[in-house]
């Protein structure tokens, strides 16, 4: 991957939403080959997602993620909902946020961008375009906490 | 024509000498006729004389002028000074009806129903020309109309009166002469109602031979029907005496000049007689003859109207059989709701025999429920008239005499009768087809939720298969990735089985999905060129025909009424396929369209490829059927699959012409104006 952070500076946080242990890890090992100095932080429900955002409970001293990877099939409470809370508050909507998700539905692709989704994944199959789609966000695309450096 | 014999009131002391003339000779107007009488009438009135002889035997022309007065169709009544009816003839009693006693003459338009020609004033009694005549008043054809309750329509009649005096002058009583015009008014009104109703008249008799003739009987217009009727042409007719084509027998009896003398008397002479034609056979003909008078009231000529009553009675025959035959319910009904005709079939479906049916209201034939609405429907058909049926939309249901009902198939059409408007209508048992219909609709109902379980089961399995799927490939893949090499050849064969088989059931599952999704996001059907499709496709398929060294050519290609996209699949999957199993020589593929009947459009695909044995002309169609291994060529099997799932949405077929080796044509049929 294109290096355009020194491996000294702040690590980049990335919060990823996300009940299946098979996918946490796939994005897990997909991320290893990045150079980047990342940080991803896991959580398994909508909840949980919102409590992490909030740094409330458990979470009160999280760090502000520059980048979700959001799951839409969540137990407690759902991706879109999870969605919908970034985007309607004005402290986490700059938060870009990618709908990654087993679903292909026209449905819910236009749901998603309807509730301001920044773009919409479906899971790939193959392990290499999941790195591809990683090395887009953060090697390619700028992220918030760059903005001004 | 019979003569009818004069009444008993007929005083036989008549001691007259009447002219024998009289009864040959041509009447042309009451007035005359009274004339002729007056005289020898009043001489009997006067004499007590004549009585007194007390002749009991009628001379020979007391005879002629009793069988005159019997024959002729103007009426004549006598009456002495009291207003005593001493003389009524036949023809008279006809107009006024038998057994009139004696009546006060104040009482006359009262209890004869004489009204003034407008038809509404009653007449005043003083007025009538028979009261004149008793005064010694002269009437001259005056108009009047009689109008009683027993009888069946407006009778007009013209009444000249004289007054009878005895030889020696005195004033013994009064005569009048009636001639009922009613068939000329009504011929007038006929006039009066125009050029339409005359052409309508003469489309309803054009089967009939229709004639004019002058006032001495020769014709002097012949139509076609009366050509076909007499076998004579107008060429050999016009000119010709119409008694031409009467036999012998009514020329002897004077038949001919007798008739037209009472069609100019009365303004009309029907009857039914034996006529021949050219050839000499007779046929019974019903003869109408009316007088024909310029706006002066002279007699121009006559128009005749003959029909063939044999003919009538086969047409009637016919139409029966016919009626008969039908496999409908037929029913006539009039614009008082009753049934006037009924055939068979009305009779076995409903239970009521023919007598219990004519006559009765046609309701008695619906459910109860049904009845109260049925007389404004009757009412609306009848102020507009026109044929209709009334199955659509509306469930409607018949009632057995037993009581049950069962669903009805009605059509309705008017029919023009000389009684009017009837309704005719054709009735059919809907129970089996309602049953049909019913069923089919359960059917298809079935069938289509089954369809849509099945493509839903189909999505839903393949989607819900990919989930575990990719949980396979991608660690088969990362195992692969991370420790190639490092766990020994054993370990790297199984892994890269694993990778393969997890490849292959991905591409089977996304195919499965292509499959079952095929054809259902529809774009609508709109006209489209075959043409732009088959580009688009090619414009897809670009790689793979550089790569082939493909050339695709094409004859004129139709427009036609399809979902473009799926037209742009088949042409692509076909296209591709002919690419893609190639012989040795590079590929060259032509399409071509024709449009055949019963098939729509047929387009066809031609390749100079592999080709197929016949055997598997119909496996090389089903879902992930493939003739060769996976080493030969990639692929499920699935793009031959959809094109036929595509085109029998679209009603049409696919199939294959092929021989290994020599190539193979893919046609597939799209039906124009299709089902979806």
């Amino acid at each position: 991957m294109t290096r355009k952070n020194e491996a000294t500076r702040a690590p980049i946080n990335i919060l990823l939403v996300e009940d299946s242990p098979g996918d946490v890890r796939l994005t897990r090992e997909a991320l290893r080959s990045s150079t980047l100095p990342l940080e991803l932080h896991v959580v398994s429900d909508g909840v949980e997602a919102l409590e992490f955002l909030g740094r409330q409970g458990a979470f009160s001293a999280a760090p502000r993620p520059s980048l979700v990877l959001l799951d839409l099939n969540l137990p407690r409470l759902g991706g879109r909902e999870v969605l919908k809370t970034i985007k309607d508050d004005p402290a986490l909507m700059s938060i870009p946020v990618v709908v990654l998700t087993t679903s292909e539905s026209a449905v819910d692709i236009q749901q998603s961008y309807r509730l301001r989704a920044n773009c919409y994944v479906p899971k790939p199959v193959d392990m290499d375009a999941l790195v591809e789609v990683l090395h887009f966000w953060l090697s390619i695309a700028r992220l918030p906490h760059e903005a001004g450096k | 024509m019979t003569v009818p014999l004069l009444r008993s009131a007929w005083p036989l002391g008549l001691a007259v000498v009447v002219p024998l003339a009289l009864a040959i000779q041509p009447m042309a107007s009451g007035a005359s006729l009274a004339a002729l009488v007056l005289a020898p009438v009043a001489a009997f009135l006067g004499g007590a004389s004549l009585r007194s002889r007390r002749r009991r035997t009628p001379t020979d022309a007391q005879l002629a002028l009793q069988s005159v007065l019997g024959s002729i169709r103007d009426g004549v009544i006598v009456a002495d000074l009291k207003g005593n009816f001493v003389l009524v003839n036949a023809a008279a009693e006809r107009i006024i009806g038998p057994d009139n006693p004696g009546v006060d003459p104040s009482q006359w338009s009262d209890y004869f129903g004489i009204f003034l020609a407008d038809a509404i004033t009653p007449y005043p009694p003083s007025d009538l020309p028979l009261a004149r005549a008793m005064r010694g008043e002269v009437s001259e054809d005056v108009e009047m109309v009689l109008r009683r309750t027993r009888m069946p329509h407006d009778v007009w009649i013209t009444v000249s009166g004289r007054p009878l005096r005895d030889p020696e002058g005195v004033l013994r009583g009064g005569m009048i002469v009636i001639t009922d015009v009613t068939a000329r008014k009504d011929s007038e009104n006929a006039a009066r109602l125009g050029q339409e109703s005359f052409r309508s008249l003469v489309e309803s008799i054009r089967d009939d031979a229709t004639f004019m003739l002058d006032i001495e009987g020769r014709v002097s217009s012949w139509n076609q029907g009366a050509e076909r009727m007499t076998g004579y042409s107008a060429d050999e007719m016009l000119g010709q005496h119409v008694s031409k084509h009467y036999t012998a027998n009514d020329l002897e009896l004077g038949r001919p000049r007798d008739e037209l003398a009472v069609a100019a008397t009365t303004g009309r002479f029907e009857c039914e007689e034996w006529r021949l034609r050219k050839n000499g056979s007779p046929y019974w003909a019903g003869v109408v003859v009316t007088s024909m008078l310029d706006q002066s009231g002279t007699l121009r000529g006559y128009m005749t109207v003959l029909s063939d009553l044999n003919a009538g009675l086969r047409t009637e025959s016919r139409y029966r059989a016919l009626l008969e035959a039908t496999p409908d319910a037929i029913l006539m009904v009039n614009q008082d709701g009753l049934i006037e005709l009924a055939n068979g079939q009305i009779e076995h479906l409903f239970g009521y025999t023919r007598a219990e049916l004519l006559g009765a209201s046609v309701e008695m034939l619906l459910p109860e429920r049904f009845r109260h609405v049925h007389g404004d429907h009757r009412h609306g058909f009848f102020v507009s008239p026109r044929r209709r049926a009334m199955r659509e939309g509306l469930d409607l249901f018949g009632l057995r005499k037993d009581g049950t009902e069962f669903p009805v198939e009605i059509s309705l059409s008017p029919l023009e009768t000389v009684d009017g408007v009837l309704a005719l209508a054709a009735i059919r048992d809907g129970t089996e087809r309602k049953r049909a219909q019913d069923e089919l609709v359960l059917t298809i109902e079935k069938l289509k939720r089954s369809n849509a379980e099945l493509e839903q089961f189909a999505y839903v399995t393949s989607h819900d298969l990919q989930e575990p799927l990719r949980m396979v490939a991608s660690y088969t893949q990362l195992l692969a990735q991370r420790y190639k090499g490092r766990l020994g050849a054993d370990a790297d064969e199984f892994i890269s089985f694993a990778v393969d088989g997890s490849t292959r059931m991905r591409q089977l599952i996304q195919d499965l999905l292509a499959y079952s999704r095929a054809g259902s996001s529809d774009e609508g059907i709109l006209e489209i060129s075959s043409e732009d499709a088959l580009n688009e496709a090619l414009a897809n398929l670009e790689g793979a025909m550089k790569e082939g060294s493909a050339v695709v050519t094409h004859g004129p290609l139709p427009r036609l009424h399809m979902d473009p996209a799926q037209l742009e699949q088949i042409f692509q999957n076909l296209v591709g396929n002919a690419i893609k199993y190639r012989g040795a020589e590079p590929p060259r593929i032509h399409v071509t369209a024709r449009y055949e009947r019963g098939e729509g459009h047929v387009f066809s695909v031609q390749d100079n490829g592999l080709g197929i044995d016949a055997k598997h002309f119909e496996r090389i169609f089903v879902i992930f059927q493939r003739l060769h291994g996976r080493d030969a060529y990639s692929g499920t099997g699935i793009g031959l699959a959809i094109c036929k799932k595509l085109v029998e949405r679209h009603g049409g077929r696919i199939w294959v012409e092929s021989q290994p080796g020599h190539g193979s044509t893919f046609h597939f049929a799209i039906a124009n104006g299709h089902q979806k």
